[in-house]
């Protein structure tokens, strides 16, 4: 199976460099970006398979780079990272953006993070491989 | 100049008598005319009295044919009520002249004193008697009639708390006859048993004199059919001659009806009065809560400040421990290689570094180990935001009890606002400081801080929703004695004229539902302008930004006028808790 490759997207590079090393040793690619605006950028040039965002972020905020992306790349798993844990900006998201999950910081990689990547690869493969042959599938609610 | 003229009615039986009399009478002064009519007994008087024939005064002999003595003044009263009756009598006989005065006679004359001076002096006195009567009588006629059409009660009671008198009206409402209420005693018979011992001291008390105490009392009375009707009384009181009060004349007005309306309207009110209440300290706990909501929006700002951070140096830990199992595994391979050396051949050492190295290779060493310096030093970075948002959060919101006044910096104040808005603001404005050197202020800090973050979360609200991007909040923190001024500008879209006097009504708000109730200005308005007696002003133009303007009066005289500050401005207030 093909290398997956996975996006970042959020304002702190903090954020970005604690995802990189905490991933170091997972069997797929990582791409950050650290605004909406660059992550729209790297999908143009690259194949992007998960979409990791955080919500609140300057410029473009994570729900109008989600919309964009369903949008645009509706193959892309859509997984949010975000310190907002009030129930109407995470039901925004999930409606909205029609999200696969809601990870909330902070995270702990090895018991939550990891394993929900993981659990977004193998939803993305049945996804693809179920409509391989018709249309391209949305990552519907999860 | 017109005589008087005065008919007689002369009751005679002796004719010499009534010749004298004639005699005595006729052309016997300048000023008076007699006209007289002689009837010689007492059945023949009564018929004279009830024909159609008036006389003004009568002369009797009390010594008649058909009767003699008191007697005849009886029965001539009986037939006549109102002539007046001059006596005729004996010698000397004054005993006789004085029981008829009693019986009703106007005067008595002794036949052999006669004189005729004397008899035209009395006619005359008796005439005006008569007449002074009639006027009496017909004002009372009158008086009784206004009573009696009169809507109160008129109630004329004796000095022994009898009825005197009483009109129409007070009759009707006690549902008795006139006649049986008269000469009754008032209180045993017309006032409910539980108030009569009061009723007769205030009655007793009007007639020793106390009047203006009680000029108006309230009571009810009893009517026949045991029903009570509650009466307003106004009292006065009657006078003899001699000036003392021999009745009480008091009206009454059955306020019955207005008394259960007033008691209906009262209770409504003093229900809406209490539902006004309610809804007042209603009021109060919404804003409360909306205190409450907002530290709540604030901890979620707070939570998302400290999450951030927290997240990644959390998961740098987590990181790191596995980082330390790979060292090992590394510092393990090296140690066996040493151990073994020894042992081994040149070409076997070379094989196991090489193991070694492409273990470490697999463990991305060389990644690991060119970032393990940022991972410490972001790790560490991570913890001192925390530590600082903490610290912050914890001189945002002093733990002060409410209403407690004390020192404070509000440039510490409006520093720890920032830090905990600083979530809500720094997406939507870039923030510029202006401090001068200011004396503390004696208040209450985390109100001040409230009306900081209040009026700071307003303009970052207004300049996002003009959708325009960043814009800019200017702050300034001076002087001005005797206050500390702290100014908040923004180039938001600024606020109507027509809209200035409302923003700091509660609920108003120009926000959608959810996101505004209104409330922030309001409580701002009630911590600044009535707690701490400071001002609050705007300065806006639309379409350039609104200034917020906080004064705060500054401590006068240090700590032991505390409570002199809190009631600045306010010189009605009286200096107190020293
Ligand atoms: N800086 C500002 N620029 C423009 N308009 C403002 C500004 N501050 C306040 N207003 C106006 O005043 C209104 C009342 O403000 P207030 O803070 O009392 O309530 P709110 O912000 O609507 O709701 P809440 O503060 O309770 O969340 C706002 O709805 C807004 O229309
Ligand atoms: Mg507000």
């Amino acid at each position: 199976m093909d290398r997956k490759v996975i996006l970042f997207v959020d304002d702190e590079v903090k954020v970005l460099n604690s995802l990189r090393r905490g991933l170091i040793d997972e069997p797929y690619e990582t791409l950050f970006a650290d605004s909406g605006k660059k992550a729209l950028e790297i999908l143009e040039q690259k194949e992007v398979h998960i979409l990791v965002t955080d919500m609140r972020m300057p410029e473009m905020s994570g729900l109008e780079l989600l919309k964009i992306v369903r949008e645009k790349y509706p193959k892309i798993v859509r997984i949010v990272l975000s310190g907002y844990t009030q129930i109407a900006t995470l039901l925004t998201a999930i409606n909205q953006g029609e999200i696969y999950k809601y990870i909330t910081k902070p995270w702990q990689m090895e018991e939550e993070f990891k394993p929900a990547i993981r659990q977004a690869i193998e939803f993305y493969d049945l996804n693809n491989k179920q409509d391989a042959a018709s249309q391209p599938a949305a990552a519907t609610n999860g | 100049m017109d005589k008087r003229t005065i008919t007689v009615l002369l009751v005679e039986d002796d004719e010499g008598d009534i010749l004298l009399a004639r005699r005595m009478l006729v052309n016997s002064s300048q000023s008076l005319e007699f006209i007289v009519e002689t009837v010689q007994t007492l059945s023949d008087t009564v018929k004279y009295l009830n024909g159609d024939k008036k006389f003004d005064v009568m002369l009797l002999d009390m010594g008649l044919p058909d009767s003699s003595g008191v007697e005849t003044v009886q029965k001539v009263k009986q037939a006549n009520q109102t002539i007046p009756i001059v006596v005729l009598t004996g010698l000397d006989d004054e005993q006789t002249g004085l029981l008829a005065i009693k019986n009703g006679a106007t005067d008595y004359l002794v036949k052999n004193k006669l004189s005729s001076d004397i008899l035209v002096q009395t006619l005359n006195f008796a005439f005006e008697r008569g007449q002074a009567e009639k006027t009496i009588l017909r004002e009372r006629n009158k008086a009784q009639s206004y009573l009696d059409v009169a809507g109160v009660i008129m109630l004329v009671l004796n000095d022994d708390l009898t009825v005197h008198r009483i009109n129409n009206k007070g009759c009707e409402i006690l549902g008795y006859a006139e006649q049986d209420i008269l000469e009754k005693n008032w209180c045993d018979n017309f006032v409910p048993s539980e108030y009569r011992e009061k009723v007769s001291q205030v009655l007793k008390s009007l007639l020793s004199g106390e009047i203006g105490k009680y000029e108006y009392h309230e009571n009810p009375i009893l009517t026949k059919t045991g029903r009570y009707r509650l009466v307003a009384w106004h009292n006065s009181v009657l006078r003899d001659e001699a000036g003392q009060i021999k009745s009480i004349l008091s009206s009454g007005e059955d306020i019955t009806e207005r008394k259960e309306a007033e008691e209906v309207i009262k209770k409504a009110y003093s229900e809406l009065e209490s539902a006004n209440a309610n809804l007042k300290s209603m009021q109060a706990q919404i804003i409360q809560n909306e205190k409450l909501a907002s530290i709540g929006q604030l901890a979620a700002g707070v939570a998302h400040e400290m999450n951030t951070p927290v997240g990644f140096t959390a998961s740098n830990f987590e990181t790191l421990a596995k980082y330390f199992d790979k060292f090992k595994n590394l510092l393990d391979m090296y140690g066996k290689l040493a151990g073994e050396m020894p042992n081994i051949d040149k070409d076997g050492i070379i094989a196991r570094t090489a193991d070694i190295r492409k273990t470490a290779e697999d463990m991305k060493m060389g990644f690991i180990l060119e970032d393990i310096d940022a991972l410490f030093e972001e790790s560490k970075e991570g913890l001192k935001r925390v530590t600082t948002i903490i610290q912050n959060l914890r001189d945002f919101s002093r733990v002060d009890k409410i209403d407690v006044y004390d020192d404070f910096d509000i440039i510490r104040g409006m520093e720890a606002t920032l830090a905990v808005a600083r979530n809500t603001i720094k997406y939507n404005a870039n923030v510029t400081l202006e401090f001068a050197d200011v004396s503390q202020v004696s208040c209450n800090a985390s109100q001040i801080n409230q009306v900081f973050l209040n009026i700071l979360v307003n303009a970052a609200q207004a300049i996002e929703s003009q959708q325009k991007g960043m814009g800019n909040i200017k702050i300034k923190i001076y002087p001005s004695e005797p206050y500390v001024v702290c100014e908040i500008e923004d180039d938001g879209p600024g606020i109507p004229q027509e809209y200035l006097n409302r923003v700091f009504e509660p609920f108003f708000t120009t926000k959608p539902a959810g996101k505004g109730t209104g409330l922030g200005l309001a409580v701002s308005y009630d911590i600044v302008v009535n707690k701490h007696k400071g001002q609050l002003f705007i300065d806006s133009q639309v379409g350039r930004g609104a200034k917020f303007t906080i004064k705060l009066p500054l401590n006068r005289k240090n700590s032991d006028s505390r409570k002199e500050m809190e009631n600045n401005g306010q010189e009605s207030h009286i200096v107190c808790g020293r």
